[in-house]
């Protein structure tokens, strides 16, 4: 049954250690959206963009999801480790 | 004792990791503006709570013209340093009515937000800044953040 699908799109999906990098297989590079996601989601959640609907509308040829590091709120430890050490002070 | 999500973002924010982040994200800009020909019109930040004040923050302090900035429910920190550049940038500000389910959150505890976004966003003085207060749900409905993204990255390509 699956063989009897066609492809309407291809993407290319990478994760990093900071980042994740969705792009289309074919077309030109014409558009990038950087998207910085919520402290509690998933990067990968954005990947909607891509998936049905109006998303495939857009000629966005690539997005890129940095993950980065403000404050937690939840974490009152004065000890934070150094920025840069590779502790993540999130978990 | 006020509890740290009770005081100013400015205050429980560590400025320093937020200016590195900043920085970061400059660098992520550059190499796609690097991609695209040098035209960072094509290029549009956006991000949700945290990372919307990051993409407000990033996007607005960019030294290179971006296309527009799309923040979905998050805040404005006043420590941002605007560029020139951005300037006059599109900007589109979601804000959510409805509350988040967490225990912690008052009832009010969107308005206080909704106030500190406005004010910071006067102080970009950008005609092209836009605040939209929604009743969709902006935690969870993606297809609405979708559409809206689409629509806002249309009619920013075309100024």
């Amino acid at each position: 049954m699956d063989a009897d699908k066609k492809i309407k799109k291809e993407f290319r999906f990478q994760v990093f250690e900071n980042e994740v990098i969705i792009e289309p297989l074919s077309g030109k590079h014409e558009l990038t959206i950087i998207w910085l996601h919520h402290l509690y989601r998933n990067a990968a959640d954005l990947s909607i963009f891509f998936m049905h609907g109006v998303s495939l509308e857009l000629e966005v040829s690539s997005l890129s999801i940095y993950l980065f590091l403000t404050h937690n709120p939840f974490s009152e430890r004065q000890n934070r480790p150094p920025s840069g050490s590779g502790e993540s002070y999130l978990s | 004792m006020r509890r740290s999500f009770d005081r100013p973002h400015e205050e429980i924010i560590n400025a320093k990791d937020l200016k590195e982040s900043s920085a970061d994200i400059q660098k992520i800009i550059d190499r796609e503006v690097k991609f695209l020909n040098g035209d960072g019109r094509k290029v549009f930040l956006g991000g949700f709570a945290q990372g919307s004040a990051m993409a407000l923050t990033a996007g607005l302090e960019s030294k290179e013209k971006l296309g527009g900035i799309f923040a979905v429910h998050g805040y404005y920190l006043s420590l941002t340093e605007i560029n020139e550049a951005n300037k006059e940038t599109p900007v589109l500000v979601l804000l959510g009515k409805k509350p988040p389910f967490r225990p912690w959150d008052k009832p009010d505890g969107f308005y206080p937000m909704f106030e500190k976004t406005f004010e910071g966003l006067k102080t970009i003085k950008s005609v092209n800044t836009m605040v939209e207060v929604v009743d969709q749900d902006v935690y969870y409905d993606q297809e609405f953040i979708q559409k809206k993204l689409v629509q806002f990255v249309k009619s920013s390509s075309k100024l």
